[in-house]
């Protein structure tokens, strides 16, 4: 039986045509499972748009968090300078101190409300979308 | 199944682009987003910039913001209505 299946076996590896179909058809194969791993692998089926959306996310976020970082260096090197200048005798640089805290806390505040901002110019201006059809001349 | 062949011939007849005209429908969908996630990105950037400007002692850049993010929005504005300026362009020209 064994020898039979054997001799037949030899005998289509023999031909040159039946070889090469053979050898295409593991290569389909190979393809085909090749590509269900990577299908398999997108566990978020969601589109380029989704992928887009979410890379800015984590963008934004990191930004944010640089922010949050900024506001903590900016709030300590004002005050700093401000002890500085009431030190050497130019005391209305505390003032200036304080605007400066200001803008550092405004701009924070700007860094946090990104998403909002950015939601709300879009979603006011997406009525100026265009719905029509592409003309061709 | 010539019924069908002689639908679908004529159909393409009729809008021989209209398989282009899609293609490019789902490019501008794509551009508009992408110049979307860069307006945000332009709002988070020129704050932590104008932060960045505040905590060394330059403020002046918090004005350069506003221009920033005006030019986004512009930008934004016209990838909005990409078609519609590119169909009255054409409606001119041709």
């Amino acid at each position: 039986m064994f020898h039979t299946i054997k001799a037949r076996a030899e005998g289509w590896f023999a031909d040159l045509t039946v070889r090469a179909r053979v050898i295409g058809f593991l290569g389909a194969l190979l393809l085909i499972l090749t590509n269900q791993g990577i299908a398999f692998a997108a566990d978020n089926p969601g589109g380029m748009s989704d992928a887009i959306a979410s890379l800015a996310k984590m963008l934004i976020d990191g930004i944010i968090a640089l922010a949050a970082i900024l506001l903590a260096i900016g709030i300590a090197t004002n005050f700093i300078t401000g002890m500085v200048e009431t030190m050497v005798g130019r005391p209305g640089g505390l003032s200036t101190t304080w605007m400066r805290i200001a803008g550092v806390v405004l701009c924070f505040v700007g860094a946090i409300f990104t998403i909002t901002i950015a939601n709300t110019i879009i979603d006011t201006l997406k009525s100026y979308k265009s719905t029509g059809g592409i003309s061709l001349p | 199944m010539i019924r069908q062949t002689v639908i679908l011939v004529s159909l393409a007849a009729f809008d021989p682009f209209g398989e282009l005209r899609g293609v490019i429908a789902e490019l501008l969908t794509l551009v508009i987003q992408i110049v979307a996630v860069l307006l945000a990105l332009a709002i988070a950037t020129g704050f932590l910039e104008a932060q960045v400007s505040y905590v060394v002692g330059a403020p002046s850049m918090l004005s350069a913001l506003w221009v920033k993010i005006g030019a986004v929005i512009i930008c934004l504005v016209i990838a909005f209505t990409a078609v519609s300026i590119s169909n009255t362009l054409v409606g001119i020209l041709f």
